[in-house]
């Protein structure tokens, strides 16, 4: 078959243009360690890809979350601790007035339960790191409890602040103050406030005090359990918080190995193709020479 | 005898000559691109009868052909034309690709990062460092749907500007075809042996270009002209007369450049009937790509705006009054057809913005109905009277019999969304009740990221994205196999075409050297005559 010089020239240029073009793009593969450079390389994968990145986006999102409720509820639980205590010094100082007492013990004991009571409305009062109220459920810039004469009242709202902390979960993070320290009609503000009263009392007989400290002893009771009720549920909370962040984080891994999977490159594979396609290509511009270096006009003399 | 002898050889020293001459032009155009290489027709001249037979009279040379073949040549055009065409389309489709290949320039982050803000509005809702990140992160979503929404508006604008060109080169080759039509018609009426071959070849190189930016396929006729009809059957050459293309503005749409025909009248060609070449390759990227990518990508931007507004309107702010519209959302462009009566009106709104589709749509009244064609797949809706309501749009107007809309109600959604509160105290976090912590509202509006709300509520705002990123991957990765596929073909079938009418300079080599040993030859038989004259005047000595 005759070939026209053209020709000749055309193929040995465009088998070189090709071959540089495959280096040129695992030059780029290799600098940019990924297989798919535009979508078009591999649109299934490239698509794929941008959906997990988008879960992995998510599940980072909710990570976050979970951070942010962890440190709403361990300052929760920190605080509600604290309560507990104070409640179980406040049953310890009552069943200690149980007795019949004289007029120096019953002030004694009204100016023990007073500061009780007081510490249990600063620590009703408690403010997050941010500020915000712990106990005032939706109202967290308003201080929920403001000291009375009757004991205490409430100036929050009964909301309970939900954060989504997984795809299907949401997770309350705070405490509404009347469900902790009012539940069920069982305000434990009254309670240490009636029993100061009746102790503050000279009037009062030794049985109405009794009955008085008998009714205050039930009262906290109650409110202690209310309280460790809440303080376990944030327990609860904070455990799952935990077994969501295992979760997570194995989800996070499967993610990002799929996604590795997808559009990563096998460098030994890119390598040994680069150094193949070197080859190739030095044998194509040497053939290229030669073949066009041949002319029969050098050789007419 | 002896004249007889010298005018042999004189006539072999020409025809030598003669070859040496084609053999040096052949030489001279091989690298000419579309030059045949041409050889030279050699026949016995008459010869002479002597009473005891004929004897030659040398020779001579008939004809000076060019070596050529128009089934090879037609091949090669034909392929050369797809490929012209998959070559537009693709080189369009890689800048889309290569605009969504780059991760921290696609859509994904932005619209992430927008929702994350929203999460962390959840957990914060009173906090004002937390609102402001809410109104920046929209913002920076907003100029990103705006940025790719530019730059495909660009893309589009560039078709024009290429489409312009492009036909202009094409009215040019064709009176450049007529012309040559003129020159070789008339050179072959006067003598139909002298065939002008480099103006032929000019001619034929003119035709293959031209081939290149839309599809063309020539008629020879008897007297050597070229008649030449481009697209599926638009004359542009009729012997010495050329035609052209131009580009208008389309009758029902501003932003298009539509390629027309210019004779007596200007006429726009629809786009179906510019197969091949550079132009068939822009106008299928138009209408099969870069329409269908503007429009989804526009209703991802509408369909977000409109839902989230729905959701932020039923949220309340901090001082308790309820939510406006977080975004201004994208309205639908109406498009009236140049030929409508003056009264015609129409107008659309997006009812339903879940039910949208990211076809365009075609209003046409014909005196009785309303005619609604999805234009995506060409399902027609009639109806006996308007306002009508269709796929999530509200239709309403008034028109005469004959007039028609085109509307396209996402086309221009990414360009078009912008922000419409940058107060971060209108942002509605909670429900009624209010409180500083109350994140009800902002609960529900982070859902909407994982919620099905395009296409009937079925696809979330990235995967409809992510469909799209993959329908422009798959796209712009078939086209580059058919690309590749035609681009062996158009070198195969050049090979070939080449490998009867190239020029081979060894092949050229050869010649010279024969036509040399020829003419040394011919010098031979001439010294030789006149050796034998010679020999005559010394015999009177």
């Amino acid at each position: 078959m005759r070939i026209s010089t053209i020709t000749l020239y055309q193929s040995g240029i465009s088998k070189i243009n090709s071959l540089q073009a495959e280096q040129s793009r695992l030059q780029q593969q290799i600098a940019s360690e990924k297989r798919i450079l535009t979508p078009s390389d591999d649109p299934l994968a490239a698509s794929r890809v941008l959906e997990l990145s988008h879960a992995q986006s998510i599940n980072s999102m909710y990570l976050s979350n979970r951070k942010i409720a962890n440190t709403s509820l361990t300052g929760l639980d920190i605080s509600l601790g604290s309560i507990t205590e104070l409640l179980q010094t406040a049953q310890v100082t009552l069943v200690g007035a149980a007795g019949t007492l004289t007029a120096d013990q019953k002030n004694t004991y009204a100016i023990q339960l007073t500061a009780q009571l007081e510490t249990l409305i600063g620590l009703a009062n408690t403010q997050d790191s941010a500020g915000n109220y712990m106990y005032a459920g939706y109202q967290n810039r308003t201080k929920p409890f403001t000291a009375t004469a009757t004991g205490a009242t409430y100036n929050g709202d009964s909301n309970q602040q939900l954060l989504q902390v997984d795809g299907q979960r949401q997770l309350a993070v705070n405490a509404p103050g009347d469900s902790v320290f009012q539940a069920g009609g069982n305000d434990v503000f009254s309670a240490f406030s009636d029993v100061i009263t009746i102790l503050n009392n000279p009037a009062a007989t030794s049985a109405a005090v009794q009955a008085g400290v008998a009714t205050a002893i039930s009262s906290i009771k109650t409110a202690t359990n209310t309280v460790a009720a809440v303080w376990s549920s944030v327990g609860t909370r904070l455990n799952e918080l935990d077994a969501l962040n295992d979760v997570g984080s194995s989800r996070e891994l499967q993610y990002a190995q799929t996604i590795s999977e997808l559009q990563d490159l096998d460098y030994a594979q890119a390598l040994s193709d680069l150094t193949q396609k070197q080859t190739v290509l030095e044998a194509a511009q040497k053939s290229f020479v030669r073949i066009t270096g041949l002319s029969l006009f050098d050789f007419i003399r | 005898m002896a004249t007889s002898i010298l005018s042999i050889g004189k006539s072999a020293l020409a025809a030598a000559q003669v070859g040496i001459s084609v053999t040096g032009h052949n030489i001279a155009n091989a690298s000419t691109p579309g030059y045949s290489r041409q050889e030279i027709v050699q026949r016995a001249a008459e010869a002479q009868d002597y009473g005891f037979g004929f004897l030659g009279q040398g020779t001579q040379v008939s004809q000076v052909k060019r070596i050529f073949n128009e089934f090879t040549v037609k091949q090669l055009n034909n392929a050369q034309t797809s490929s012209s065409a998959t070559n537009a389309y693709g080189a369009q489709m890689r800048q889309i690709d290569n605009m969504l290949a780059d991760s921290s320039a696609g859509l994904s982050p932005s619209l992430q990062a927008f929702f994350s803000s929203v999460q962390s509005l959840s957990s914060n809702p009173g906090d004002a460092a937390t609102r402001q990140s809410v109104i920046s992160a929209a913002q920076s979503l907003v100029n990103r749907f705006q940025s790719l929404g530019n730059r495909l508006d660009e893309l589009r604008e560039s078709v024009n500007t290429e489409l312009t060109a492009t036909t202009k080169l094409v009215t040019a080759y064709a009176s450049q075809i007529a012309q040559l039509n003129d020159v070789i018609s008339k050179t072959l009426g006067a003598n139909p042996n002298n065939v002008p071959n480099d103006l032929m070849d000019q001619r034929d190189l003119l035709v293959s270009e031209m081939n290149k930016l839309v599809k063309t396929e020539v008629y020879a006729q008897d007297d050597g002209s070229y008649n030449v009809f481009v697209g599926n059957g638009v004359p542009l050459v009729i012997g010495s007369k050329s035609f052209g293309l131009t580009t208008v503005n389309s009758s029902t749409d501003a932003s298009r450049l539509e390629v027309a025909y210019v004779s007596n009248t200007t006429k726009s060609l629809g786009d179906s009937s510019l197969p091949g070449g550079k132009i068939g390759g822009l106008l299928q990227f138009r209408s099969g790509s870069l329409d269908s990518i503007q429009n989804q990508l526009g209703q991802i931007a509408t369909v977000f705006a409109q839902t989230f507004n729905t959701q932020h309107q039923l949220g309340f702010d901090p001082a308790g009054a309820a939510g406006g519209a977080f975004f201004n959302v994208p309205t639908p462009d109406v498009y009236g057809d140049a030929a409508n009566s003056v009264t015609a009106s129409l107008s659309v709104s997006i009812t339903t913005a879940t039910a949208i589709t990211s076809s365009d749509y075609r209003v046409k009244y014909d005196g009785t109905n309303y005619n609604i064609t999805r234009v995506s797949d060409g399902t027609v809706q009639s109806f006996a009277s308007l306002p009508q309501t269709v796929d999530g749009l509200t239709i309403s107007g008034t028109m005469s019999s004959g007039d028609s809309f085109l509307v396209q109600p996402t086309r221009n959604g990414a360009t078009s969304l912008s922000l419409a509160i940058t107060d971060i105290s209108k942002i509605a976090a909670s429900d009624a009740t209010g409180g500083n912590g109350n994140n009800r509202n902002a609960l529900l509006l982070a859902a909407l990221q994982n919620t099905g709300t395009l296409n009937n509520s079925t696809t979330s705002y990235e995967s409809a994205f992510g469909q799209l990123v993959s329908a422009v991957g798959i796209k712009t990765n078939e086209l580059r196999v058919i690309g590749a596929a035609e681009e062996a073909l158009v070198a195969q079938t050049a090979a070939t075409q080449q490998s009867e009418s190239g020029v081979n300079l060894d092949e050229e080599a050869t010649n010279l050297l024969r036509y040399q040993q020829a003419y040394q030859a011919a010098g031979k038989v001439m010294q030789i005559a006149g050796t034998l004259f010679e020999t005559l005047l010394t015999l009177g000595h």
